[in-house]
């Protein structure tokens, strides 16, 4: 192709301002770099341009200018000139040498980036301490520490039309299905978008059911979990500008895990994880549950207990349900604005919000302690399971409904409807709901029991793999 | 693409816990005390024959499922009979399969009527079952199989919790057939509740779509057995525990005052009506197999792949039948023809499916013959 010049590639931007020019000659011929000056390490402009400058033998092509005047560690010869634009936005230096057939770019860029630190969510108490970025390189670089391997594999690609933003597919190819891999790049290839932002936005793109209100791709901002999980045989994604690495395929119960569990006694982390699912079942179904027995089936709790609640609703005003829902309801509010305020005034208005208000509403008598209390346990217990905050809260509404609509029959229906709903799920070839349905024996072994590393043999069957053997 | 596995099948142990619970679960509610009321003393013996029925007609299934490990009941009944007839025989299957699933939804309504829910229109009360049945209907077998794998165990552990209350208050001395005190219509009751059994048949959905394994047809068997032996110790037990208690035997309707009286622990509340709302998951699963299965024929028979608008159709039947039916005219129906719908379909049907596996295994045996022959005749 006819190789442009400075001034056409300049006339492709919005705001040609945003691109620096420099001028040059170098061995007799007229040149110029081109730079977007807030992406570039102004150092390294500085050198290319004493080295062009300096030059005196004739440049005979893009390569020797390369080989011999070029010392970034990456510089690339391009002949095509949305490349070009493309590298020069990224922050690359794009130079331009008259009568030369291509244009090099070099890497120059330059951006703030923030130390690797230990991500907030899933801080451990032992263990390792690092945890994802924002910068693309950064994390491939934690990863690539944790899996020295010839085996590993990742595959770049660029997505968002105006945004250009890296991605890496990230797998070993010794044990990762290659069905798996070429899916997950199957479905990255085909977005068509605008921009993206952080890994979220990803999400939905690998979702096999991206309406349903469960997810159905992992995340963590730790590399060791991140690692360990491509070990596995599953496949992370790592994107431009967001700590949080995805992985594909998803089990419901890997969020039943936590970091922690990895670092401390197989007998105590398996105690934790039944405490979860209890903690969970009691979030989901206590509110439902409570007001069945008042609404409906009075005679399903112990006389004392009846009593007690019986004396601690007497006179408020409203049905159980509605209650129930008003509780519910004022709870999310409260957490909604602690969670969007200021940190200083979020502790405060939580502090306002847990204590002072529940307390007048009960002493005022338009709410009744019970109510309060059961929102208060499901609330805590709703928080063991973080990553399924927003799923969970929904379906702790929706069995509340069905329980003061229908009683113990719609807490029935609705509990079967889940059931059946998450079984009908797959990710990636994989069931949601394994090892429980369907019954892997191979896999109970880390999914709410923790056993020790050394019983683990065989990496996880519900999850495609070419390699079963983990350990001899 | 890399799909969802695409030949919708279920494991072994997945059909075990299905013929488990669809063995038993449908079987725990009004059933024994309704077939005490009528048999009395010999309401045992038409129960033994009915569970020895279930058996063999799932030992059918078995043996269809060994004769054609590959083919699924449509391709076996249109490989021997034919596209138009295998059509018709499966419409009518699926009209059967319907009225089966009406049947349980009666005996769950019954349940929830008289121990939970009460007051509420029927419309009302119906709707949401109705939309699970379609999610049944419309979703794959593997789903359901899947389903039973999660439900079996809270099942299993409110089945223990049962037999513990049950079993506390049986008499053995009036354990059969020692017990002397109670008459009854030993002929009614066969004809009375011949169509409350054999639920098992909506389980012929899995051949040609579980998965081969090491000794198939006896785990699967034992799934089936054990729910039989743990449905006639549950009746014996029922029926030696109930006989104390003569009003409820009258009344005919509610299992959970039996249970309460022999849980005993009136100050902690009605636990026993727990325990049989996790139990009725199990009653719900097997009223979706049953839809499951009668989408799957009503889909065959119009020929179509579009499972959600069958299911959805059939759904709307299911509501209509159960709200235009009082549950006293079906009992009423069932007693009259009952037995000849369940003889037809839970003996009759296996074993023309069984004819026709075993048609087409002799047909494929010939083909082979040909076959070896032709190719003897070239080499000579």
């Amino acid at each position: 192709m006819v190789m442009q010049t400075p001034e056409e590639i300049l006339a492709t931007f919005a705001t040609p301002d945003m691109v620096v020019r420099r001028n040059f000659t170098a061995a007799e011929k007229k040149g110029s770099l081109l730079f977007a000056p807030d992406m570039v390490d102004a150092k390294a402009i500085g050198q290319i341009l004493f080295a062009l400058e300096g030059r005196n033998d004739e440049i005979q092509n893009a390569e020797s200018l390369i080989r011999r005047v070029i010392y970034t560690a990456e510089a690339a010869a391009e002949t095509n000139i949305e490349a070009v634009i493309a590298g020069i936005v990224a922050g690359d230096c794009a130079i331009w040498i008259e009568g030369l057939d291509e244009i090099v770019l070099a890497n120059v860029r330059m951006r703030e980036k923030r130390g690797v630190a230990e991500p907030q969510n899933e801080a451990v108490v032992r263990g390792p301490r690092d945890g994802f970025t924002e910068d693309f390189k950064t994390n491939l670089s934690l990863l690539q520490t944790r899996l020295k391997s010839a085996q590993l594999g990742i595959k770049k690609l660029k997505i968002g039309r105006n945004s250009n933003t890296n991605a890496a597919v990230v797998f070993l190819a010794n044990v990762a299905s290659p069905k798996v891999v070429d899916e997950v790049m199957r479905r990255l290839q085909s977005i068509d978008i605008d921009a993206v932002y952080d890994s979220y936005n990803l999400e939905t793109f690998l979702e096999y059911r991206p309406r349903s209100i469960f997810k159905q791709v992992g995340y963590t901002e730790r590399p060791d979990s991140a690692a360990a999980k491509i070990s596995e045989g599953r496949v992370a994604v790592v994107v431009e500008g967001s700590p949080v690495v995805l992985t594909v395929p998803f089990l419901l119960v890997e969020d039943f895990h936590s970091a922690e569990d990895y670092y401390q006694r197989p007998a105590y982390s398996t105690f934790l994880r039944y405490l979860r699912l209890l903690a969970l079942v009691a979030a989901i179904l206590l509110p439902g549950l409570y007001v069945t027995l008042l609404e409906f089936n009075y005679d399903l709790s112990p006389l004392r207990f009846l009593v007690a609640i019986m004396n601690a609703t007497k006179g408020t005003p409203w049905p159980p349900l509605a209650e129930m829902l008003i509780v519910l309801l004022l709870f999310e509010i409260i957490r909604e604005s602690a969670i969007r305020m200021p940190r200083i005034v979020g502790m405060a208005m939580s502090i306002v919000g847990a204590i002072v208000l529940s307390e007048t509403i009960v002493r005022a008598g338009i709410i009744s302690s019970p109510s309060i209390l059961i929102i208060a346990v499901s609330s805590i217990a709703l928080f063991t399971v973080p990553n399924h905050i927003g799923s969970f809260t929904l379906l702790r509404l929706l069995f509340t409904l069905a329980g003061g609509v229908f009683g113990l029959y719609g807490l029935l229906i609705g509990s079967v409807f889940l059931v059946h709903y998450l079984a009908g799920m797959d990710s990636y070839g994989t069931p949601y709901l394994a090892p429980f349905a369907p019954l892997i024996k191979q896999d109970l072994g880390d999914s709410l029991n923790k056993r020790p590393l050394f019983e683990a043999k065989k990496r996880p069957k519900s999850i495609r793999n070419i390699n079963a053997t983990r350990q001899s | 693409m890399l799909q969802d596995n695409p030949n919708n099948s279920i494991s072994i142990k997945q059909f075990a816990f299905l013929a488990f619970i669809i063995g038993i679960a449908p079987k725990l509610f009004t059933l024994p005390l309704m077939m005490l009321k009528t048999g009395g003393r010999y309401a045992w013996l038409p129960l033994t024959v009915f569970l020895a029925a279930e058996l063999f007609l799932f030992g059918i299934i078995l043996l269809a499922l060994k004769l054609k490990p590959d083919k699924s009941c449509f391709q076996i009944a249109q490989n021997a009979a034919g596209s138009a007839a295998s059509r018709i025989i499966f419409g009518i299957l699926a009209v059967y399969l319907l009225l089966k699933t009406v049947l349980a939804v009666s005996v769950l309504l019954t349940f929830i009527n008289a121990d939970l829910f009460d007051g509420m229109p029927a419309w009302i009360t119906l709707a949401p079952l109705i939309l699970l049945l379609a999610v049944f209907g419309a979703k794959t077998l593997r789903a359901v199989g899947r389903t039973a794998e999660i439900v079996l165990f809270p099942f299993l552990a409110a089945l223990c919790l049962l037999f513990f209350f049950v079993g506390k208050n049986v008499n053995l001395v009036r354990l059969l057939p020692l017990w002397g005190d109670s008459g009854g219509d030993l002929a009614g009751t066969f004809t009375a509740f011949a169509l409350f059994f054999g639920d098992g048949i909506a389980l012929f959905i899995a051949l040609g779509k579980v998965k081969s394994g090491r000794r198939r047809g006896v785990k699967a068997f034992s799934g089936a057995a054990v729910a039989a032996v743990l449905g006639l110790v549950f009746f014996i037990m029922m029926f030696s525990a109930a006989l104390d208690v003569a009003h409820i035997t009258d009344a005919a309707r509610r299992v959970t005052p039996v249970t309460h009286a022999g849980a005993g622990l009136l100050s902690l509340g009605r636990f026993d009506k727990i325990v049989f709302t996790v139990l009725a998951a199990g009653l719900l699963l097997a009223a979706g197999l049953l839809f499951h299965a009668a989408a799957e024929c009503a889909a065959y028979t119009c020929r179509t792949t579009k499972k959600t608008p069958v299911s959805l159709v059939l759904a709307g039947a299911v509501y209509a039948i159960a709200l235009l039916i009082k549950p006293h005219r079906l009992h009423a129906f069932s007693q009259s023809a009952g037995i000849y719908l369940a003889a037809a379909f839970t003996i009759g049907f296996p074993l023309l499916l069984l004819i026709f596996a075993l048609v087409k295994k002799n047909r494929g045996k010939s083909d082979e013959n040909i076959y070896i022959q032709e190719e003897q005749n070239q080499n000579i």
